[in-house]
């Protein structure tokens, strides 16, 4: 997959850290809004426009699409997984000693999945080429041990419950060429794995028409798949099996493109926002009911918290805090928060909600919103920064305390990217590194005090990857000579996979900047000896 | 059997006949220069004729028998031995049909033929070991039999010339034995230090065991066999040159491949084998990637450790074996060999010294390494040539071990002088000149001759004067060989080559000079001695 040219758009995590092949929000921004900003403070809220009598104004251009994943390696706590599609083999690579073990999957395994919870390194693998998946567990002896799965045929995407106990394998539409799929192919089928038990158990399942997203509740009783028309919810249970299926608008044949869904952690409630309009949509998932909060201006981002209690909306340009469910609160008492400067389309989250970065990529923005709060963000301090370059996608640390935003080239600038890190601390200024490669993709350490950066540009050749240490702002560069597919992090390592036949993955300690470059996982296996 | 010989020998005689072949036309090969002889190989008479010098001017000559079908002769690098390989009769269609051969013939004190191998192949290839310590038989694209094995190799014990030669078949997935590699002593995890003989086939390199320690069959059998990987564009790599180095205290031993049309080498790192194995190491390959196509590859020690040194352009990549981290230093010039000069140097320096040198600019860098990641020029000194250069020579012996001979790609050559930093021309207006030196470097003379003239120059190493000496025929080729008979003296052999016979004009290799000469004729028949 090229995305030599796109920055990332969507989150995905590691087994250690936070690893971000592309993310990031997505939607449609809105008319630019003055609102209030500034330290501190609730900001009631009031429709715009009012008292006018012109037509009210257009939705704002649409956030650009970003790039998604890459079939790319997944880290658990001591190793590195990354399959081979052409010779069926996993290999496994310790961040210990960087040795390489090999374990065989099936037919062409592609998508790797860590499987936490267990007192041992694992993880589940599709192979595309045998309708089939692999658990593999490497054990205290250093022994691999493999199950064979039987999986419903064209899966390319699994998600595993936080404790690792299921695993639910599915068809996910947006990784398959779109020219290439009928109207009927619906992509409904589904193959849930009970990890649990010994051996694994599956079972094959129908959702509504074409899945995009899964996700579990807290008790991991359900698993929630939005598809086109709705949402269909798995009861997970001893005997898994499609429970009911809920609508999640009004009008669910024309809403399905513009859907942003979200699930809260207990399950509950969906939470959805629709592209162009200044609704947000709560159902609960137990009985059907929707209801609806009206806010004054077009909602072009949303995000939970992480206990699902907090709705965290972008509107006219700022953020919203909605209760979720939002009962009959009124909506002119949500909180709102802004920085002067910044009209916010998209928001990034701190996973503790404590720090919130606000920015748009519809159209060329080089200022990031910088909002820290909490709670319920009934105070807050704000400040937007000039980044100098388009901001495209933002990363908030793990730890909230920093944040990375990936940027297109400045006018006038000789170079083909740039990153920025920034500081939840306000007198802090942004350090803003120019770079010869676009920016493709993020880890950070789990404590947030490094991350990792990948740069790629396949048409000059030029490939690479920073270690950038937080605390002081500071980055290192470190030459690839092969074009980054992704980074993740791994004990104290970051790495860095990297396209080449034999396979090549590049270490860097996170205390010392020291590297280790592996290439040819399987050579060994073919040695003679 | 002898009275049967005798009575043939008679009859013929008697009839006043001679046998054929002495009516064959004199066909010889190109002579080998040993340290105290020359060799004539007669295919024609299946004969080596060795041409020593007992004194100031003098000649004489030994015929030892070789085998019948001469396929090649080579000089053991320290001058001592020749080697001759012939076919034999192929295919045999008696018993008595002579088989293919090795022969070994010992210059000293007197010629004589001191082992003779035979075997069933008639191997084509010979490959000795720098070392003097082996020699390997393998089959070469010449061999017309119509079922061979092309992976069919002949180890030959030259430390122990008593010992039988060790037939194996090359361990390969599908190729066959393109060259050959052999290692220093190198320390492994698990067993004495051993040298290792790494065979290139077409895809691959295997190395084979050469370690007193393991048997014959052993050695055979536990091949290690490491295929080369995938480029970049998805084809399978091809090795094009082997580099080892020994272990360092913080590296293990480990060798390295360049590979043909790749911008990858491959490291090969003799790592511990697993609990319990009793292998003597177990490769963990690695590939890095230098850059670009590199146009050689060279194990040195830098002021940052141990480092494999690819050439890439006017780069030259150190890549830390242990992290394969590369740094790139700039070298202004695109060189395209390297030559470890630290001994020659007398450094006693941990780091070396590396001689540079381009087939595509005049110009040779004296790069020192102990400098060569943390200063600005990086410890890199150019002296422009006045050509490019195509080969480095040594000078042998120990007297001028800072001089080395630059062959430049127009026919001149150049006497470099590395403590000087000095290098000293040799015009040749445009002839392409052969050099020659005495193998143990005693006259501490370069003789320059260009076969089919009667000029030839011999120049002293010491003030590089060159002295223009003359024949009266053209000259086939020039040796400086040691007098034998404990002789102290020296003597330049001149051999000039007819139509059916060879012949030679004899010089004191000390003090050269045309007016001091002896002319010896009629050698492929015995010889005639003219003053």
């Amino acid at each position: 997959m090229d995305g030599s040219s796109e920055a990332p758009t969507s989150g995905l995590t590691d087994g250690s850290g936070g690893s971000f092949q592309g993310s990031g929000a997505t939607g449609n921004g809105s008319p630019a809004a003055g609102g209030s900003s500034g330290s501190g403070g609730t900001t009631n809220l009031s429709p715009s426009g009012s008292g006018g009598t012109s037509e009210p104004p257009p939705p704002p251009p649409p956030e650009k699409e970003l790039e998604t994943a890459y079939e790319t390696p997944v880290a658990t706590d001591r190793y590195v997984w990354t399959a081979n599609p052409t010779t069926g083999k996993v290999a496994l690579i310790s961040a210990d000693d960087f040795s390489v073990r090999l374990a065989e999957a099936g037919n062409a395994p592609t998508t790797v999945a860590a499987l936490p919870g267990h007192d041992e390194d694992a993880a589940i693998v599709l192979n595309a080429g045998s309708d089939d998946a692999t658990v593999l567990r490497l054990g205290a002896d250093g022994v691999i041990k493999s199950q064979m799965l039987q999986t419903h045929a064209g899966a390319n995407a699994v998600d595993v419950s936080p404790s690792g106990k299921w695993a639910v394998i599915w068809s996910n539409a947006d990784l398959e060429d779109a020219s290439k799929l009928d109207p009927t192919d619906g992509l409904q089928d589904v193959t849930v794995a009970k990890l649990d038990d010994d051996p694994v158990t599956t079972t094959i399942l129908t959702v509504g028409y074409r899945p995009s997203a899964v996700s579990f509740d807290d008790q991991e009783a359900h698993a929630f798949f939005v598809t086109a028309p709705g949402m269909t919810v798995i009861d997970l249970g001893d005997a898994p099996h499609p429970d009911r299926d809920v609508l999640l608008t009004d009008d669910p044949v024309s809403d399905q493109a513009a859907r942003d869904v979200s699930v809260t952690p207990d399950g509950a409630y969906a939470v959805v926002r629709l592209d162009g309009q200044k609704t947000l949509g709560f159902v609960d998932l137990g009985t059907g009911t929707r209801d609806t909060v009206t806010l004054p201006d077009y909602v072009t981002d949303l995000d939970l918290s992480a206990d699902g209690k907090q709705a965290f909306a972008v509107t006219g340009g700022a953020l919203v805090v909605v209760p979720v469910p939002p009962g009959d609160a009124d909506p002119s008492t949500f909180a709102r928060a802004s920085a002067d400067g910044e009209v916010g389309r998209s928001v990034t989250l701190s996973p503790d909600t404590s720090l919130a970065l606000l920015y748009s990529n519809a159209t060329a923005d080089q200022y990031l919103g910088i909002l820290t709060g909490g709670g319920a963000w009934s105070t807050y301090e704000a400040r937007a920064v000039d980044l100098k370059a388009p901001v495209q996608a933002a990363f908030a640390a793990p730890d909230g305390r920093h944040g990375i935003t990936f940027q297109t080239p400045a006018t006038g600038s000789t170079k083909e990217g740039a990153f920025s890190i920034v500081s939840a601390q306000l007198d802090r200024a942004p350090k803003i590194i120019g770079t010869d490669a676009p920016p493709t993709a993020l880890a950070f350490a789990s404590d947030g005090a490094q991350a990792v950066i990948t740069t790629r540009d396949l048409g000059k050749a030029r490939y690479g990857m920073y270690l950038v240490e937080l605390g002081s702002l500071e980055q290192t560069f470190i030459q690839l000579s092969s074009p980054p597919l992704s980074a993740g992090i791994v004990g104290n390592y970051g790495f860095v996979a990297q396209a080449h036949p034999e396979g090549r993955i590049t270490f860097v300690s996170l205390t010392d900047a020291s590297q280790r470059t592996l290439t040819g996982f399987e050579l060994a296996a073919k040695v003679t000896q | 059997m002898m009275k049967k010989h005798w009575l043939c020998a008679c009859l013929v005689l008697g009839c006043g006949g001679r046998a054929s072949h002495w009516d064959a036309p004199f066909t010889p090969t190109d002579p080998v220069g040993l340290d105290n002889a020359v060799a004539v190989l007669d295919p024609t008479l299946d004969r080596a004729l060795l041409l020593t010098s007992p004194g100031p001017l003098g000649l004489e000559e030994h015929s030892l028998p070789i085998g019948q079908n001469l396929v090649s002769a080579s000089a053991s690098p320290d001058g001592k031995r020749l080697y001759v390989l012939s076919r034999g009769i192929s295919p045999r269609r008696n018993p008595s049909d002579e088989r293919p051969r090795l022969t070994v013939i010992e210059s000293d004190p007197t010629p004589r033929v001191a082992r003779t191998y035979e075997f069933n192949d008639p191997l084509s290839g010979l490959v000795l070991d720098p070392e003097n310590e082996w020699a390997v038989l393998y089959v070469t694209s010449s061999d017309s039999r119509p079922v061979s094995n092309p992976n069919e190799i002949l180890l030959v014990n030259l430390a122990d010339l008593e010992r039988d030669p060790i037939a194996m078949t090359v361990q390969s997935i599908s190729g066959s034995p393109q060259n050959f590699s052999f290692t220093s002593k190198l320390s492994v995890p698990n067993g004495d230090p051993r040298r290792l003989l790494a065979i290139e086939t077409q895809n691959e390199v295997t190395l084979v065991d050469l370690s007193d320690s393991i048997g014959d069959e052993e050695r055979a059998t536990r091949q290690v066999t490491i295929p080369m990987p995938e480029n970049q564009q998805g084809a399978t790599g091809a090795p094009a040159e082997v580099a080892f180095h020994d272990a360092d205290g913080t590296l293990d031993s480990e060798l390295a491949v360049r590979l043909d049309n790749d911008t990858n080498v491959l490291l090969l790192p003799l790592a511990a084998p697993p609990a319990g194995s009793d292998r003597p190491f177990y490769i963990e390959p690695n590939l890095v990637d230098v850059g670009g196509e590199p146009s050689t590859i060279h194990f040195v020690n830098t002021d940052a450790g141990t480092r494999l040194v690819a050439l890439v352009g006017t780069n030259a990549a150190l890549v830390d074996p242990a992290t394969s981290n590369v740094l790139n230093v700039a070298l202004s010039k695109p060189f395209t060999g390297i030559t470890l000069v630290t001994s020659d140097l007398g450094s006693d320096t941990s780091t070396d010294i590396a001689l540079l040198w381009s087939n595509t600019t005049p110009t040779v860098g004296l790069w020192d390494l102990g400098a060569a990641t943390t200063t600005a020029t990086h410890g890199l000194d150019t002296l422009a040539v006045g050509a490019s250069i195509r080969q480095v020579l040594d000078v042998p012996g120990d007297t001028f071990t800072t001089s080395k001979i630059l062959q430049g790609v127009s026919g001149d050559f150049y006497v470099l002088d590395l403590a000087a930093r000095r290098s000293s021309p040799m015009l040749t207006n445009g002839h392409t000149f052969q050099l020659t030196f005495a193998p143990d470097g005693r006259s501490q003379r370069l003789w320059a001759f260009t076969p089919g003239t009667e000029a030839f120059a011999s120049i002293d190493l010491a003030d590089l004067n060159p002295n223009e000496l003359n024949t009266e025929r053209p000259i086939w080729s020039v040796f400086d060989i040691a007098q034998s008979n404990g002789g102290v003296g020296r003597t330049a052999i001149v051999l000039h080559q007819g139509d059916s016979d060879f012949g030679a004009t004899l010089f004191d290799a000390l003090a050269p000079d045309t007016a001091n000469t002896r002319f010896y004729s009629g050698l492929a028949y015995g010889g005639l001695n003219h003053d």
